[in-house]
């Protein structure tokens, strides 16, 4: 009996801090959850890993200008003429407007 | 053409009653063959239009010199749907480089020498319209090319 009642003990101080650790853990991150989330991948993860490639730089600068390229564009048929110009609309629209125009 | 195109688009090219052509002038140096290179590239993947947003938005900040390659491969990877290695390789090697050319000489011999110019062509004739219309404007042509 008495082996029976000691292990009995030692359970229940054993299953305390089990019962214990969510809310330990659910306050932990009510606290904390905001800060480390968006600090980590943008200055611990990005920034060091992947600025020798050039790749972090553009992506957050470019971001808004990508999101604005793409909405005039959305739904309309995208494709190449015979002779390999981009062209923006029905292949066999009544009218083509070309437009000649530098990037520069 | 960027102040006009999204209300061009939306009243004639989205309906289905005009097509909207692309054609790149190189007037200005190496920047507009390498930025019409990049544009020709990114085509290839079907994301002409979208770099070509781009390009006109942030023309100003387009590099020139050695950097001018770097600088257009940063610009693309604003495009998520681009194969970026695809990409710079096709502009690395310049793959584009004679098509884009031959367009530049091919137009020239017609007349083509500054931008932008307009050609509406259509049932009710052909027009060239040079410089930057206005929505009237170039509503005004397009519907009389419409016949």
């Amino acid at each position: 009996m008495a082996p029976n009642t000691w292990i009995g003990s030692l359970r229940r101080v054993l299953w305390l801090p089990l019962l214990l650790l969510p809310l330990f853990l659910l306050a932990a991150c009510n606290g904390t959850e905001m800060q480390p989330e968006p600090a980590a991948p943008t200055t611990a993860d990005t920034a060091p890993a992947t600025q020798p490639t050039a790749a972090p730089p553009a992506p957050t600068a470019a971001a808004p200008s990508e999101a604005q390229a793409g909405t005039p564009y959305n739904g309309v048929p995208q494709g190449l003429t015979p002779e390999g110009f981009p062209f923006l609309g029905a292949a066999n629209a009544p009218v083509t407007l070309t437009d000649h125009s530098d990037f520069q | 053409m960027l102040a006009v195109e999204p209300e061009i688009i939306d009243k004639y090219v989205r309906p289905g009653q005009v097509k909207l052509v692309f054609r790149a002038v190189l007037n200005l140096g190496e920047g507009s063959v390498r930025a019409a290179e990049a544009a020709a590239c990114a085509g290839q993947q079907g994301q002409f239009w979208q770099l070509h947003q781009l390009l006109f938005q942030r023309q100003r900040e387009i590099p020139r010199g050695d950097a001018v390659v770097a600088g257009l491969q940063q610009f693309a990877t604003a495009l998520p749907g681009l194969d970026q290695a695809a990409f710079g390789t096709c502009l690395k090697e310049r793959q584009t480089l004679e098509h884009v050319q031959a367009t530049d000489a091919e137009q020239r011999t017609r007349g083509f020498t500054s931008q932008p110019s307009f050609e509406i062509t259509g049932p009710g004739g052909t027009e060239r319209v040079v410089g930057l219309p206005t929505v009237e404007a170039l509503s005004a042509a397009l519907d009389k090319a419409r016949g």
